[in-house]
């Protein structure tokens, strides 16, 4: 493929002037920041009406741009990001620039609990238990040169009370 | 512990309920792209350029962008907001070098969409510009880019109602084999133009070339065809809510039959063609067909759910549209700055994903690298030179003359003109390189008497002469550039036979005197300058010595005043009204502000007509020494009205005869009225008078004039003079002087 050209994709905007931009070049759109971020669906192991505890969570990353990534668990609809009184149970992973190297892959574990906490103080901490399991993986401040590509995500868990199976009488 | 992989799979979806959703659809992707088990984060986008009106001027908007591969470079259209003008621009293929080609029109106030939706097509060298206007009144006519046509921006005309030809208002262009295809227009034949159901379709090989009877009725009359786009050896015909299938490949097998009833496309540029497949957006999302009935890929996009939150709104469905990004290999329906990434790496799973552009998307193209197109032969050579001075220079148009100094073939050269010094620069010629000899090319549609810079480059494909790649023509070689200024014209008068102006008489009694013009094409801009004179005259040899008056006008001015100045117009103007000296011509010459021709002289008489000169007979009367001088006022004077009032004319004319005996003299000012007496006037009628000596043989002059009584005051006319050798038996007419 080396010196086949490609066709390039150019878009024609309305903001900023009658401006011709080009696809695929850089990271950013015309000098803004602009975020990747991925939502699983749902996800019950257990079954819906069961329960399980979330243990870890993998993903796996490739990269050459320095970038931050963060991921957010969501346990039963349920976001632990630090708002509405739940805690912040967000992982930032700080990726290098590798872009004079090349591309990096790594698998990154993020443990799932919640702190116990006890006069403001965490005593210990909880598994994550629930039914229903997602995450939101998100870059943060803005992209870099290089890349960045989601390989793959893994929800480590068991179960702790099966979904009950509903019976035709 | 086990562990569960969540796969990146198909795409987006919610809608469904978390009891049915699999794990390898996700319910937000944003901003990456899918493939091969993955998602990437998508590149960004980088300004190469602004459209332009002018050098200095940035358009608005971006309203359209189109390949042009046979020339390797590429072809926007966008709007200045403020005027409403839509502007072709010209580009390198890595969207710089953007370079104003022609006005492509100015958008009524009336029309529907604004930002105004504009399709292009590019085959056999052109590029055609159509626009997708619903109310036909408010539609701008189809145009092309012809690089190597002057001007380049062509007005497509076509004979398609047998009526000669007439400008052609398509709704939209797509090429598809040899052929331009257009819809929506019928025939410029009142009522007929606006046929929503038609497609056209050009001769082959010939782009800008339409038959009348070469067109397709595509389903139900009137329901407006949405867009047209190959699929493989078929060209798609997309209505709102069923689609067609034009097949065969030249106008003896071209035939159309329905290939889906039940979905089209919902607006006019959300569809496009990848590898034989057409990808379309629907009533119900997007679909696909490869020339049959269409197929849902609409899932798992989760169209039917509630939008991610936080996601960024869409466009209005008329400014969506489709377009392949081959290096992601993503079909992409861009809905302002919300885009519906569709990955088919794996044709078979196509995964779908969102992108959140930071800037609304209008428009797109795919620009394609072609090495071997024309452009192909790299950057040209520094070289072309202008041939000065220009060897013909007029008051709107320059010829302008140069030498292909360095050219190898292939280029195409670009005239650049300015008004000098401050103008903007636009591009007034292209054409391409003649190796044989220098070359010429009329520029049209100049200002008269106004200073131009004219510049002169090389271009191949998107490239241009290393000395000439800035976009600023003042940079360019000096050999390159010269300055010339037109010349001017002069207004032409309205001549009336001999008295040129409309006299008239207002209670006062105040004469007046009414002159017109027509002023010459391009110099509708330029002030006129009216200059008069006094003219007691005036045939030369019969000057008011003699107390007999004056006659017609002549050559030989017997001056009372000289030229000057008694007003100075506004441009535009064509007739003028001005108190006349009495009695007197009063001679009007014009020219412009500026310049230093003057028009033709109009000899105004400050009176009513002479007698008509084809009335006016003197002959003998067959019985004795007498002259009758007859005349006939069967013929309206033209050029004046007389005075109003109860004695209006003709019934207070007066006619005069009077004579002079040339016997002795021919250049004798010595007249008499010899029996010549007054009459009133008549219609028809004659007076007699005898000259003495008198006989067969001898040359007698004779002399008749008009009067006219206005609010108590008598007008004459100038006298109307005649030469005649009469013989006194038998009746032979003179020649009027």
């Amino acid at each position: 493929m080396a010196g086949t050209p490609i066709p390039t994709l150019f878009f024609g905007g309305l903001d900023v002037a009658a401006n011709v931009l080009q696809t695929n070049d850089g990271f950013q759109d015309n000098a803004v920041d602009y975020i990747p971020s991925l939502l699983t669906n749902p996800i019950a192991p257990a079954g819906a009406s069961g329960e399980a505890i979330f243990k870890n969570a993998y993903v796996t990353l490739t990269h050459s741009m320095a970038v931050d990534v963060r991921i957010t668990p969501i346990v039963d609809f349920v976001a632990l990001d630090g708002t509405g009184g739940q805690p912040d149970e967000r992982l930032t992973i700080t990726l290098a620039d590798l872009t004079a190297t090349g591309r990096e892959t790594d698998r990154y574990e993020m443990g799932l609990s919640v702190p116990f906490p006890l006069t403001g103080t965490e005593r210990f901490r909880n598994a994550l238990r629930g039914a229903w399991f997602q995450l939101l993986i998100e870059g943060i401040n803005g992209l870099a040169a290089g890349d960045l590509i989601f390989e793959q995500i893994e929800l480590e868990y068991e179960v702790v009370r099966e979904s009950v199976v509903a019976e035709t009488p | 512990m086990p562990i569960i992989p969540i796969p990146f799979g198909e795409g987006l979806q919610r809608s469904d309920g978390v009891m049915v959703v699999r794990p390898n659809t996700f319910s937000d992707l944003r901003n990456v792209y899918q493939y091969q088990g993955k998602a990437q984060a998508r590149a960004g986008m980088t300004e190469t350029d602004r459209l332009v009106d002018t050098i200095g001027g940035d358009l608005d908007q971006t309203l359209a962008l189109n390949p042009l591969r046979a020339e390797s470079a590429a072809i926007g259209v966008g709007q200045d907001v403020a005027t409403a003008n839509l502007y072709a621009n010209r580009l390198a293929l890595d969207g710089t070098n953007a370079t104003n080609i022609g006005l492509y029109g100015t958008l009524p106030a009336t029309a529907t969409w604004d930002p105004p939706i504009i399709i292009l097509a590019d085959t056999d060298g052109k590029c055609f510009i159509a626009h997708d206007e619903p109310s036909f009144t408010s539609r701008l006519v189809t145009k092309y880019y012809d690089p190597n046509a002057f001007p380049t921006l062509q007005t497509l005309q076509a004979d398609l109602d047998g009526n000669g030809l007439a400008d052609v208002y398509f709704r939209g262009v797509v090429r598809h084999l040899a052929y331009i295809f257009g819809w929506g227009f019928g025939n410029a034949t009142v009522g007929s133009e606006d046929r929503a159901d038609v497609v056209r379709v050009s001769t082959a090989g010939n782009p800008t070339n339409f038959r009348d009877d070469a067109f397709f009725e595509v389903g139900q009359r009137q329901e407006p065809v949405m867009l047209c786009r190959p699929a493989g050896q078929f060209l798609m015909v997309f209505k709102e809510t069923e689609t067609y299938q034009i097949f065969g490949y030249s106008p003896d097998t071209f035939g159309i039959r329905p290939s889906d009833s039940l979905f089209g496309c919902v607006s006019s540029r959300l569809a496009v063609s990848v590898a034989g497949t057409v990808f379309f957006w629907s009533v119900q999302g997007p679909r696909a067909t490869t020339g049959g009935e269409s197929v849902d890929i609409a899932v798992p996009l989760d169209l039917d759910g509630p939008d991610p939150a936080t996601l960024v709104a869409e466009a209005d469905v008329q400014n969506a549209f489709a377009e392949y990004d081959a290096a992601t290999r993503t079909v992409q329906f861009v809905w302002g700055q919300r885009v519906y990434a569709l990955s088919i790496r794996d044709p078979n799973r196509p995964r779908w994903s969102y992108y959140e552009l930071q800037e609304t998307a209008q428009c797109g193209a795919q620009f394609f690298t072609t090495q071997s197109a024309s452009g192909g032969g790299g950057q040209p050579a520094d070289g072309p030179e202008f041939l000065t001075p220009f060897p013909t220079v007029g008051s709107t148009e320059i010829e302008v003359d140069w030498n292909n100094v360095g050219a190898t073939g292939g280029e195409t050269v670009e005239i650049w003109v300015r008004e000098d010094p401050a103008g903007a620069w636009s591009m007034m010629g292209s054409v391409a390189t003649d190796l044989s000899a220098s070359q010429q090319l009329t520029i049209t549609g100049l200002t008269p008497i106004t200073a131009y810079d004219f510049a002169i480059r090389y271009r191949r494909g998107g490239l241009y002469n290393p000395s000439a790649t800035d976009p600023d023509p003042t940079t360019w070689p000096a050999a390159a550039q010269t300055t010339e200024t037109t010349t001017v014209d002069v207004p032409v008068p309205v001549l009336r036979g001999t008295n040129n102006g409309t006299w008239q008489v207002a209670s006062g009694p105040t004469e007046s005197i009414t002159i017109e013009w027509a002023i010459p094409a391009g110099h509708e801009l330029l002030g006129i300058e009216v200059e008069r004179e006094i003219d007691t005259e005036g045939n030369s040899v019969t000057q008011d010595v003699d107390g007999l008056g004056i006659g017609p006008p002549d050559s030989a001015n017997q001056n009372i005043t000289p030229w000057a100045n008694i007003d100075t117009l506004a441009a535009g103007v064509v007739s003028y009204t001005f108190t006349p000296t009495s009695n007197r011509w009063n001679n009007i010459r014009l020219r412009f502000v500026g310049g230093t021709a003057y028009s033709s002289e109009i000899a105004c008489w400050a009176g009513p007509d002479a007698p008509a000169a084809d009335s006016f007979v003197p002959s003998g009367d067959g019985i004795s020494n007498f002259i009758s001088l007859s005349w006939t006022n069967t013929t309206a004077p033209t050029g004046r009205t007389d005075c109003p009032g109860p004695t209006n004319p003709p019934a207070d004319h007066q006619t005069e005869g009077f004579f002079n005996n040339m016997v002795t003299d021919p250049t004798s000012d010595n007249w008499a009225s010899g029996g010549g007496v007054a009459s009133a006037y008549s219609v028809v009628g004659s007076i007699l008078v005898q000259p003495t000596p008198l006989s067969d043989g001898e040359t007698i002059r004779c002399a008749l004039r008009h009067k006219v009584t206005c609010f108590g005051t008598v007008y004459p006319s100038y006298w109307a003079r005649i030469t005649a050798t009469p013989n006194y038996v038998a009746t032979t007419a003179g020649t009027l002087e």
